[in-house]
């Protein structure tokens, strides 16, 4: 809401005239009236004649409303705009970066499902391999270390395709995680178009960046990490598994998490209005005029 | 400075003694925050109370179309069928052969609940979306309702392009499009009983509507009082 006379106006129409005085501008900001409630964005400014004070009338009670105002006495008004400015970065921060990190959880948990199916037959193979050199050898289940020596001589693509290949890494994914994800970005994208109000559409989609740039750093430090722990003679089916098709869980995630965030941004702002058009009458959306003005769109009850 | 109240303005004029300059005495913009948070707050509250008895009333007749559907699906009877049979306490025949005996089930005092809920939510779409034209105030909430029966064509239609991309149907059971068309034929028949009870429930709304003016009036009247008290004591 702005009160400034000098961004509140809009460039002089010299021709018009009103009853009260010249024309001088019309408001763009959100400016209640003082009597109803109603918001005078898009009235005319007018300096009146009597006094000379810049005026606008309210088209629903005819209240006029002062544009000019005195200076602030004090300095506390904006220690605490500064204060809730740096307080509202800390939080857009701190949401980013949990959005990161859940985008992050959600590529891991897509891996740790996906790699099941790929999992039980890298244990298969593997028992099968065990049995020709040992007829008498008992089967391992999934989660029992296989020889590394017998894992680096494995053709590693035909494994991966006798267990699905990528499309049941993708199947998997699309019925578990991948449902989640859509969710909780799409909420966390409509939370964020509307928090981000002053924000441009650009600048909006710009920002989806941060919590993608989280999820890829954190993807790229774990699987280094997990990389690094496989050493020794055995290593469980479920790690390899994990290695063979994080390529392929990680980046689609990662990617469908942002499109999915892109379009909560997208969907955020009318979303909100169309709450609030169904669940307020006019004279209460009236309060919340900004999410129609934030996208130079009329508040609902204008009569102009 | 007292202001005088200029009578075509209707506002507090000041006028230097000095220079002869014209202001305005206006409120402080701290004070003008809150006033204005107040009335955003009162607009989030009326939206948080509206949404959740939405989400609560579409959540309850939906869960008990659905539940409602399922068992007339289960005693392989159409939905009109089973609502009229429900209240017979009669032993059925179904195509299997398998008598059962509904009283035992409770669908009775299911179908009353259901019928409850269902004009409670007339009720209220009449008493609280005021604001909105009567066909409107119906089609959006018949829509939502709609929509509520309809989700498990968005499960089956995900499920079926997943399976058709990744060539991998046989993973997960996909349902068939007959079963499905079939159940979803028999919610959105429940459904239009719902609509017929809510339509004849909604004129209750009305006086119910004047309550919720009236109850408005005197809460504001209340703190109109107390302000111009605080008002009259700070003087």
């Amino acid at each position: 809401m702005t009160d400034d006379p000098k961004q509140a106006v809009a460039p002089p129409k010299p021709a018009e005239s009103d009853p009260d005085g010249e024309i001088t501008g019309v408001i763009q900001g959100d400016r209640v009236c003082i009597q109803c409630g109603f918001n005078l964005h898009g009235q005319r400014i007018v300096r009146e004649s009597k006094y000379n004070l810049l005026i606008a009338r309210c088209p629903e009670c005819g209240q006029a409303a002062a544009l000019q105002e005195y200076p602030l006495l004090g300095r506390w008004s904006n220690r605490w705009a500064a204060a809730l400015a740096g307080l509202w970065l800390v939080l857009f921060l701190v949401l980013s970066i949990g959005t990161g990190m859940l985008i992050f959880g959600l590529s891991v948990g897509t891996t740790e499902i996906s790699a099941e199916d790929l999992e039980h037959t890298i244990a298969e193979v593997h028992n099968a391999w065990v049995v020709s050199f040992n007829p008498d050898a008992k089967p391992q289940s999934h989660w029992e270390p296989v020889d590394i020596h017998w894992w680096e001589g494995v053709d590693k693509a035909a494994l991966f395709g006798e267990s699905g290949g990528v499309s049941a890494v993708f199947w998997r994914s699309s019925q578990t995680t991948w449902i989640a994800l859509f969710f909780a970005m799409l909420v966390i994208g409509c939370f964020g178009s509307v928090a981000l109000l002053g924000v441009s559409r650009v600048r909006q989609l710009l920002a989806v960046l941060f919590p993608i740039a989280v999820a890829s750093a954190a993807s790229i430090l774990f699987i280094r990490a997990n990389i690094t722990t496989i050493s020794g003679t055995s290593v469980r089916p479920q790690e390899l598994a994990r290695l063979m098709i994080w390529e392929w869980t990680f980046p689609t995630t990662i990617a469908l998490g942002g499109v999915f965030l892109v379009c909560g941004m997208l969907l955020g702002r009318p979303l909100a209005r169309l709450i609030a058009r169904i669940a307020l009458p006019d004279r209460f959306a009236q309060a919340l005029a900004v999410l129609w003005t934030a996208d130079g769109k009329q508040p609902p009850g204008r009569s102009r | 400075m007292a202001p005088f109240v200029d009578p075509s303005l209707n506002l507090p004029i000041v006028v230097c003694p000095k220079c002869e300059h014209v202001s305005v005495r206006r409120k402080h913009p701290i004070s003008r925050f809150w006033s204005n948070a107040r009335r955003v707050d009162t607009a989030l509250s009326i939206i948080l109370v509206q949404t959740i008895l939405a989400g609560i009333l579409l959540g309850l007749i939906t869960g008990m179309i659905w539940a409602l559907a399922d068992t007339a699906i289960m005693y392989d009877q159409s939905a009109i069928d089973f609502a009229i049979g429900a209240f017979t306490y009669d032993d059925i025949e179904t195509s299997s052969g398998t008598i059962i005996v509904r009283q035992r089930d409770g669908l009775d005092i299911a179908l009353l609940v259901t019928a409850a809920l269902c004009a409670i939510t007339g009720v209220w779409l009449t008493a609280t979306f005021a604001h909105h034209r009567l066909a409107r105030r119906w089609l959006g909430g018949v829509s939502a309702l709609l929509m509520c029966v309809s989700l498990n064509w968005i499960g089956w239609g995900y499920q079926s392009l997943f399976a058709l991309i990744t060539s991998q149907p046989s993973l997960h059971g996909v349902a068939r499009f007959d079963d499905q068309f079939n159940a979803w034929i028999i919610r959105v028949a429940l459904l239009f009983g719902c609509v017929v009870v809510m339509l004849a429930a909604s004129p209750i709304g009305i006086p119910a509507r004047w309550v919720l003016r009236i109850f408005r009036g005197a809460l504001w009247r209340k703190q109109l009082r107390r302000a111009r008290f605080a008002k009259g004591r700070d003087e």
